[in-house]
């Protein structure tokens, strides 16, 4: 008894560390200790549940030290902010009034693309509707929209460059060639290696970042192409 | 706060008197049964070991099992059961080399069960 007892902290403080480490796009929207406490505790109750050669005594003791696990994180997580902070991480603010904050979207294993993901489901089409976006520490994204937005007409930006390389399938949809692509960056005194972000809508509004730059918007013609 | 320290008190006390029973229980049954198990095997060796002696063994096993399943899984004792069987039918035919033989295997068993369900390094890893 004791045995199981010892083996369930080890995989549960195991699987938290896990849990941690990979950051915030695993967790969902539930906070890591809770991820991987549903995580074991499906097995758990299965096993001796359906293996009659396993004494269910075992499923129980690991469940109840389960439960002792979850009572104590979440009386650390009360305790103060290091603990809440061990335990759950903290929100991170991945778009400032700067834009994108490259360094921090690396810090939680994300990338713009992702980033434009969570920005979708969150409601905003664009980098540039929002003047905040945070990965909150159970992995839902919240944005704080510009002061216009509800104004602005709204449209589906496309990725055109993430990290410095050229999105070919998405040049389609605005019919534009690596050459224009180009000339438009060249203009801003920019190389496709040096852009961390570049998004054209329907509208041929770019939004384009350098890394380690301050963002900028402006228009480009997309000819008949709009959506 | 205070309610869920209440709780995690109580389920480690219930753990802990539950960890104290099911070690002390283990030990002693098998303590039990492995010196009934030796008492048998000497007296196999100086061939007066009788059915009705290595029956009773049996049964002995049979009742303790019933229990022991509650914390061991069935296929950690399964083998006993095999070997008493074996025991028996070598004890009616009056083979004792063997059912000695036997009885050493069943002896040897019922001490190292005991031991894996003890807190050791090699059990927990």
């Amino acid at each position: 008894m004791i045995v199981i007892f010892i083996r369930t902290l080890i995989i549960f403080f195991t699987l938290m560390v896990v849990m941690r480490l990979m950051g915030k796009r695993q967790i969902g929207e539930m906070q890591a200790f809770e991820l991987v406490i549903t995580l074991i505790i499906a097995d758990l109750a299965c096993i001796p549940m359906s293996d009659v050669s396993i004494p269910l005594i075992y499923g129980i003791v690991s469940i109840t030290a389960l439960f002792i696990l979850h009572q104590l994180m979440s009386i650390l997580e009360k305790c103060g902010n290091f603990f809440k902070r061990v335990i759950n991480g903290k929100p991170s603010v991945v778009i400032n009034k700067n834009g994108v904050d490259f360094n921090e979207l690396k810090k939680n294993n994300l990338d713009v693309e992702d980033l434009i993901e969570a920005m979708r489901a969150s409601g905003y089409f664009s980098l540039a509707d929002v003047d905040f976006a945070i990965f909150e520490s159970n992995g839902k994204l919240s944005a704080l929209a510009k002061p216009n937005y509800d104004q602005k007409e709204r449209s589906l930006a496309m990725l055109i460059i993430d990290d410095g390389k050229i999105k070919k399938d998405n040049l389609l949809y605005i019919k534009k060639d690596k050459n224009a692509i180009n000339e438009i960056l060249s203009r801003h005194g920019l190389k496709t290696q040096k852009v961390g972000v570049m998004t054209v809508d329907g509208k041929g509004m770019v939004y384009l970042q350098g890394k380690n730059k301050k963002y900028l918007t402006f228009n480009i013609d997309l000819g008949e192409v709009k959506w | 706060m205070v309610k869920s320290i209440i709780t995690i008190i109580i389920a480690l006390l219930i753990l802990t008197g539950g960890a104290i029973f099911e070690q002390t229980y283990i030990l002693n049954e098998f303590k039990e049964f492995s010196i009934a198990t030796l008492s048998l095997k000497e007296k196999a060796e100086l061939e007066i070991a009788t059915t009705d002696e290595t029956v009773e063994l049996q049964r002995n096993w049979e009742d303790k099992k019933r229990i022991l399943h509650a914390f061991i899984p069935h296929s950690e004792i399964k083998e006993i059961g095999l070997w008493l069987s074996e025991a028996v039918e070598f004890c009616q035919y009056q083979n004792y080399e063997e059912l000695a033989d036997k009885l050493r295997v069943i002896y040897d068993l019922s001490k190292q069960i005991p031991q894996s369900f003890r807190v050791k390094f090699e059990n927990i890893f």
